[in-house]
């Protein structure tokens, strides 16, 4: 009887020890990566565990950011954003706008729960895809602000990997994307 | 033949209290860590090679001999930004071992990485190298008396 408890006691230790490491590594990372072009150009990495970023951002009280808020006027009268977005989560997939111009490209679509936007002018190309989940979080209906602390959350809460933005241009190429790594290999 | 068997007791306990003090030390001061300050010339560079070893107790420890008037007017200038540090170390307390910021420029060279339950912050640039480990637990501990004061 005692042997049996003694070996209870160390396949619950094990269990603890395992779930804590699972826990650990589950967390979701925050990659920024900025290279600029010729001999001089500088490379800058980053990497943020995701709770750092989200509970280093809820400690943030100062001007128009507080506990990971930013107070912003969303409906300035010309754009109703959380309008736009309310129509948007209702909406199907598919393709929304298509500004073809002479210098400047822009495309924005709906697909697979994401928001595609991309951007292609003469100097650059700008691709941001963002999960609606995050968008959701990010927008609290009937304020005027922008919860940057729930979107971290809720892109913690994602499993998938995501590049979120990808600037690439003359000078500089720049990445910001989420993953389950600790490095950028 | 009481009076000396009560007089073993004593020094048997007085001799547990001071192994156990010790062990308690040796513990503290082990996870406290060691802050290290190096500067040395880069390659081909002539300066002075400085090299500085602190246990990270004794800092911590130092705190709370600090004149309370220059606590206060450094808490004042931490107050703002205190408890955002706070947090920051402690969950890059809780993160693995990784590396936060590089830089990598053609002059100089940035790497802020987390180690073993130190921040390890690395600058090279064209004249020197300077290499930086302040153990988390004694950042924490100077940022929570600087905060209490």
């Amino acid at each position: 009887m005692h042997r049996r408890t003694w070996l209870a006691s160390a396949v619950l230790v094990l269990a603890l020890a395992a779930v804590a490491a699972v826990a650990s590594a589950s967390d979701r990372w925050m990659h920024v990566r900025i290279v600029e072009s010729g001999e001089d150009g500088e490379s800058v990495s980053i990497n943020l565990p995701l709770p750092l970023a989200e509970s280093v951002l809820q400690s943030i009280d100062c001007h128009s950011i507080k506990s990971g808020k930013v107070q912003v006027k969303l409906s300035n009268g010309e754009i109703d954003l959380p309008a736009l977005h309310a129509a948007l989560r209702q909406a199907q997939d598919g393709e929304y706008i298509t500004v073809e111009g002479e210098d400047e490209n822009v495309r924005i679509a709906k697909r697979d729960g994401r928001l595609h936007i991309r951007a292609v002018d003469d100097d650059e190309t700008v691709n941001i895809q963002i999960d609606l989940a995050v968008l959701d979080a990010l927008l609290s209906p009937g304020t005027d602000e922008i919860d940057v602390r729930a979107a971290l959350h809720a892109l913690a809460e994602t499993k998938q990997d995501t590049e979120l933005i990808r600037v690439e241009g003359e000078d500089e190429t720049v990445r910001i994307w989420i993953d389950g790594r600790a490095d950028q290999e | 033949m009481k009076s000396s068997r009560s007089f073993l007791l004593l020094f048997a306990g007085v001799l547990l209290a001071l192994v156990a003090g010790g062990v308690a030390l040796a513990v503290a001061v082990h996870r406290a860590g060691v802050i290290v300050v190096e500067v040395t010339p880069a390659e081909g560079c002539h300066g002075d090679r400085v090299s500085l070893r602190v246990p990270g107790a004794l800092v911590a420890g130092a705190a709370f001999f600090l004149p309370e008037r220059e606590l206060r007017e450094a808490s004042a200038e931490l107050r703002r930004w205190g408890p955002l540090a706070l947090q920051a170390l402690h969950e890059l307390g809780r993160a693995p071992n990784c590396e936060l910021v590089r830089v990598d420029g053609p002059a100089e060279r940035v790497r802020i990485a987390k180690q073993d339950r130190c921040l390890v912050v690395d600058v090279r640039d064209g004249s020197e190298v300077v290499h930086l480990v302040v153990p988390l637990a004694t950042a924490k501990a100077v940022l929570q008396r600087l905060a209490r004061a």
